[in-house]
């Protein structure tokens, strides 16, 4: 591997780590841990080799085919066939930046004490001027290293001592151990938060921009493997640190105000800073990324000019659609939504449409025509169909149930 | 070459690489006692609407309309494909051609109009 693709894995890694934990991997994985201990530490696990290796198709497909994601897919199953999962995946991207300026909103509530719904648009403001102004590395590379903050989620359950075997046992796939509804909600919405559709559309977008070739095949796939693996530790360390700090108290995360203490038994007065500091730059990095997500999608599936490093005017359809998805994420958000509901039932719902978004994108990297000799292995095919469908099945019955209050 | 296959729905780029947009339709003109030919490719929100349904197609022509934009559709004659093994190029001028027209009209109407706008 040549030098510059040794740094390329660097910042790969250190941007999955930092762009991992978003408002929905901690809202999920704190509400599972204060309900159920460490019983779904297995769906995190099984969600993020799921990932890894859809975020590792996704940077092959742009490699060997020069293609991005949304690109590929209407050029090989045509405008017609794109229509249904482009609007799922547009509505849900909606939802998902709404809760992730939300998130952002809550952090600035918490330290202001002034209510999420005024914070919602100079949030918005700012989000644009970042994203009207910055550039693809700069943008990647800010919110990565201040997302490295998220490390103390993991510290803070090193110092909480958590039982070793208790925490291996939660490895293993089990059933609910009580209120199952509640149980296979959560473990959905954890399988949403961590397969977010939008992050293989801006990885497969972020590799042709960067121009990538067939020779940057390594470096992307371990940047999938030890980034995404890193990204999952974050993940594991909320869902721990909330199974040590909530569940012996029987608290019931219902709200991000209820989380905001979530660091402070372990890391005491720097808890607090370190919760608000890392809630608001992943929901800031995540807003980012969904915005830029959905205009690359957009764009590519009309075949416009679009990438984050040319000025607006160059293309000005694609600011346009960047534009206005950070206006109505804002907008949802004024309206005074519970933003800890918006999150949990946005990333049920990222599970729901997860087949209609990764069955395409499966043919595309067996197709011979777009990856010729670089087609995926059986093992990966497996895993991702697995868990794919799985996870949307649950979602279809566990979100009706969830919204009844049942069990 | 299979139409469907390696030229509809493809990538159109110009010939200074700038992005046309999509092969939204085929043009085929069928000639007596010969076999049809390719006699260009078609792109515009009039075509991908129709192939969602004629209604569409309507909406589509109207809302052209409406913004002053002439053309809902664009044709470009096959012979000035000069390309379409990774896109479809075509020896045209992007930024001069009508399928520039939203491109030309969201710019000057809104981006311009925005603060710090390049």
């Amino acid at each position: 591997m040549k030098k510059k693709d040794l740094l390329n894995v660097a910042l790969g890694i250190i941007t999955s780590i930092g762009g991992f934990l978003e408002v929905g991997s901690m809202a999920t994985s704190a509400a599972a841990g204060a309900d159920f201990r460490f019983d779904l530490l297995w769906v995190i696990v099984f969600s993020t080799l799921c990932l890894i290796f859809l975020i590792e198709m996704s940077g092959r497909l742009a490699a060997v085919s020069k293609r991005a994601l949304a690109d590929a897919v209407r050029e090989r199953f045509g405008f017609v066939f794109t229509i249904i999962p482009r609007l799922l995946e547009i509505i849900v991207n909606l939802l998902v930046i709404a809760a992730e300026i939300g998130g952002v909103c809550l952090a600035l509530k918490l330290i202001t004490g002034i209510p999420v719904a005024v914070w919602a648009i100079p949030v918005g403001v700012v989000l644009w001027l970042v994203l009207w102004l910055g550039t693809l590395e700069w943008i990647e590379n800010s919110t990565a290293i201040l997302g490295l903050m998220t490390i103390a989620f993991v510290v803070a359950a090193w110092k909480l001592h958590p039982d070793p075997h208790e925490v291996l046992r939660g490895l293993i796939p089990s059933r609910a151990p009580h209120d199952s509804a509640r149980f296979w909600f959560l473990a959905v919405s954890i399988a949403g938060s961590t397969i977010s559709p939008y992050m293989f559309t801006f990885y497969s977008s972020g590799a042709v921009e960067e121009k990538w070739d067939e020779e940057s095949l390594t470096a992307n796939r371990l940047t999938a493997v030890i980034g995404m693996g890193f990204g999952c530790l974050m993940s594991i360390g909320v869902l721990v640190v909330s199974a040590m700090v909530f569940a012996p108290r029987n608290i019931h995360i219902d709200s991000y105000e209820q989380m905001a203490v979530i660091l402070t038994p372990a890391l005491g007065r720097w808890g607090f800073p370190l919760f608000v500091g890392s809630l608001a730059v992943c929901c800031f990095g995540a807003a980012v990324e969904i915005a830029l997500a959905t205009a690359y999608m957009i764009g590519q599936t009309f075949g416009w000019n679009w990438g984050e490093n040319s000025e607006p005017t160059k293309g000005a359809r694609f600011a346009l659609t960047y534009t206005a998805v950070v206006v109505l994420g804002a907008l949802i958000m004024t309206t005074g939504l519970d933003p800890m509901k918006l999150t949990m039932f946005s990333m049920a719902l990222t599970a729901v449409i997860l087949p209609a978004v990764v069955v395409p994108f499966l043919l595309l990297v067996n197709d011979e025509h777009y990856v010729g000799e670089h087609r995926s292995g059986w093992i990966g095919n497996t895993v991702v169909v697995v868990v794919v469908i799985v996870a949307s099945l649950i979602a279809i019955v566990a979100i009706p149930l969830e919204l009844a209050g049942g069990s | 070459m299979e139409l469907v296959r390696d030229i509809l729905d493809k990538q159109i780029r110009g010939r200074d690489d700038e992005k046309l947009g999509k092969v939204d339709g085929i043009v085929l003109e069928l000639r007596d006692g010969e076999p049809p030919r390719v006699a260009y490719i078609e792109l515009g929100s009039a075509t991908f609407a129709r192939r969602i349904g004629r209604r569409f197609e309507r909406w589509a022509v109207g809302i052209n309309r409406r913004f002053g934009i002439r053309r809902a559709r664009y044709r470009i004659a096959f012979d000035r494909v000069t390309d379409h093994k990774l896109d479809v190029r075509v020896d045209i001028e992007a930024r001069r051609s009508p399928a520039f027209a939203w491109e030309h009209w969201v710019r000057d109407h809104i981006i311009k109009r925005l603060p710090f706008a390049k």
